[in-house]
């Protein structure tokens, strides 16, 4: 199968405010995930999952890695992502990172913020594009709500403007921090279920964090658990364990 | 080929980054108008004290420099010059014209129209020669010994104009007999406009005065045009600068040369101190103001970044560069500063009205208030803007990638 994405030997060192405090350290021996995987990755809190995420997302820096790559056509070479630089420009296509909360923009609708996204991967024009952000859009049931600004949206359908703009282009990883946090189990359900579909749609690998394992289950994710500050095997929904790499 | 895909990624993230920025200048339209408020408010003293000191100061300058008296160097007292000491002051670069007088008792005579009835008016006589600057335009020719050329208030006064002939009654009285009378017929070969001479004096070649000084003084039985003043000894001077603000430097060169002096107007010498105090004032408001600006220009970048720190995460998750960011923070600092320059420009148009009241309180004649060069102005503008645009860079530059997770997560 066809990795996407591709990490050895990484690790993520974070949250030393002092030269007392010890810091806080993720490794990650290997993770791999293809097209149209989901992933779960779950853990008590302060285990490092955000921590992860935002490494993946180009947010933040690894310490090392012995690979960190993106692979967006199997007959192309990877993208080596352990070198330096600004790479925010991978979040405007490839890459789509959905943040766990204040993912909305104060000063512009949510339709106006979707189309920034596809402004930025030069879909702004698309005909398809604007299909899809309406069936998205559908979907999460928002199509009431994309002309109102952050202050006029609940806290439920900011969290899915948020999502929105993170799926409103085809990614080869969407990476998404706790998307059904603060949702009702119908609209946790519904978030899931256009997650699950859109990795299959778009052949995108989907990663996301949460706390509600049975949840992503029952969707389909595979999980991944962080325990005391490593990554434990990963096991299908089913329960059996998968390899990582 | 290859570079076509960045170049047009680069594009398309500089013109959101434009886009966003006004929509967030709008939707925080009470900060962004407190912001040019300030900007303005720190930008506007230099520049309207600038349109000060040239409204007053130039137009005041130009008024001056039009009016030719104020370029004379009044003689105070009679002294003895002779014609070597003339030709000397003829020589110095401080002088533009110079032609010698007699005393006041020859130059102030009764006169009236000839041919007319009634009262003689005192008749203030002074000297012209060739190259006179009051009579430039009006008497080039050399004027005749017999011809008098009258200030406009003189010849209202005597009731005449151009061609006319005017009757002076000279008088003197012998030390054993009564006196006696003598008229004196000078034709008036030209009137000066008031613009350009404002008392009431008439104006004759050194020559008939110094044959009314031989008659007068009894050296001579009728008071004719002396043939010969080179070897005269005069009393006074009419004496001119090439420019008024020469006229200080000539009036202080008479100063060692003896005599009392001074200045037709003190004018000059009050517009060069109003001209020093204004551009000290203009150095430490300059200062003071320039300090304020780049201080308060940071100060709101900053301000805006720590408040906004979230939302410009939030744009880099996605997929706004550095790059993009930078352009979001130029042009939001340059276009809060640009608005501010122009309110601070409104206001140097808007101190227009009370500077022309000023400077029409100290204008002999009326004349267009000078306005300062707009060059300037928008250079100082543009400055200001790159100033704030640097500040928001500033800004922009401390979102670090750490600082992004930070933010993100609401920490």
């Amino acid at each position: 199968m066809t990795q996407v994405l591709e990490l050895r030997a990484l690790r993520v060192t974070a949250g030393a405010e002092t030269a007392d405090e010890a810091p806080f350290r993720l490794e990650v021996p290997a993770l791999a995930l293809g097209r149209a995987d989901c992933v779960a990755l779950t853990g008590a809190s302060g285990c490092g999952k955000s921590t992860l995420l935002e490494v993946l997302a180009l947010l933040r820096s690894p310490e090392r890695a012995a690979r960190f790559a993106l692979r967006l056509d199997p007959e192309r070479p990877s993208i080596d992502l352990t070198q330096p630089g600004d790479r925010a420009h991978l979040r405007r296509g490839p890459i789509g990172y959905v943040p766990q909360s204040g993912g909305v923009l104060p000063f512009l609708t949510a339709r106006m913020q979707v189309e920034a996204v596809l402004h930025l991967a030069g879909q702004a024009a698309s005909d398809t594009a604007r299909q899809r952000l309406n069936r998205l859009s559908h979907a999460l049931e928002l199509d009431a709500h994309l002309g109102k600004r952050r202050t006029e949206l609940s806290g439920g359908q900011r969290k899915r403007v948020a999502l929105l703009t993170g799926l409103a282009v085809p990614r080869a990883l969407l990476i998404a921090d706790e998307p059904t946090a603060g949702l009702d189990a119908a609209n946790a359900a519904r978030v899931m279920q256009v997650l699950k579909r859109i990795a299959q749609q778009d052949q995108s690998a989907v990663l996301i964090a949460t706390h509600d394992t049975e949840a992503a289950r029952q969707a389909g994710f595979d999980i991944v658990a962080i325990l005391g500050g490593h990554l434990a095997p990963r096991l299908a929904p089913d329960g059996q364990e998968l390899r990582h790499g | 080929m290859a570079d076509a895909a960045p170049r047009s990624s680069a594009r398309r993230g500089a013109r959101l980054a434009i886009r966003v920025a006004l929509a967030d200048l709008r939707h925080d339209r009470f900060l962004t108008v407190v912001g040019i408020v300030l900007l303005a408010a720190l930008i506007a003293p230099p520049l309207v004290l600038h349109a000060i000191r040239v409204g007053l100061v130039e137009t005041w300058a130009q008024d001056l420099a039009r009016d030719i008296r104020n370029r004379e160097v009044v003689i105070i007292g009679e002294n003895s010059i002779g014609a070597g000491q003339l030709a000397e002051f003829a020589r110095w670069p401080e002088t533009d014209f110079v032609v010698p007088e007699p005393s006041f008792f020859v130059s102030t005579q009764r006169a009236r129209k000839s041919g007319a009835r009634g009262s003689s008016v005192d008749l203030n006589l002074r000297t012209t020669a060739p190259g006179d600057p009051v009579m430039a335009g009006i008497a080039d020719a050399p004027l005749g010994p017999a011809e008098v050329v009258l200030s406009a208030r003189a010849a209202e006064d005597l009731g005449v104009g151009e061609g006319d002939q005017i009757t002076l009654r000279l008088a003197r009285t012998p030390s054993d007999a009564s006196p006696e009378r003598v008229p004196v017929e000078l034709r008036v070969a030209a009137v000066i406009a008031a613009s350009r001479w404002a008392g009431a004096e008439g104006f004759v070649t050194p020559q008939t005065l110094l044959g009314f000084r031989n008659w007068l003084t009894f050296l001579s039985d009728v008071p004719t045009p002396a043939d010969h003043p080179e070897g005269a000894v005069w009393q006074s001077l009419r004496i001119y600068a090439p420019t008024v603000a020469n006229a200080p430097a000539l009036q202080m060169r008479l100063d060692q040369a003896g005599f009392e002096t001074r200045l037709m107007t003190d004018q000059v010498d009050r517009i060069l101190k109003l001209e020093t105090g204004l551009r000290q004032i203009f150095s430490i408001v300059l200062a003071l103001s320039g300090t304020a600006f780049v201080i308060t220009a940071f100060l709101l970048q900053w301000l805006s970044y720590v408040r906004k720190k979230r939302d410009l995460a939030l744009r880099s998750v996605i997929g706004m560069t550095g790059a993009d960011l930078t352009t979001f923070a130029v042009f939001q600092g340059g276009v809060m500063t640009a608005l501010g320059g122009l309110v601070a420009l409104g206001l140097v148009g808007a101190v227009r009205g009370p500077v022309e009241t000023i400077v029409h309180g100290y204008l002999s004649t009326p004349a267009e208030v000078e306005s300062p060069a707009l060059l300037p102005l928008l250079a100082a503008v543009l400055l200001a803007v790159a100033i704030g645009a640097l500040a928001g860079i500033g800004a922009v530059r401390t979102l670090r990638p750490h600082v992004i997770s930070t933010v993100l997560r609401g920490d």
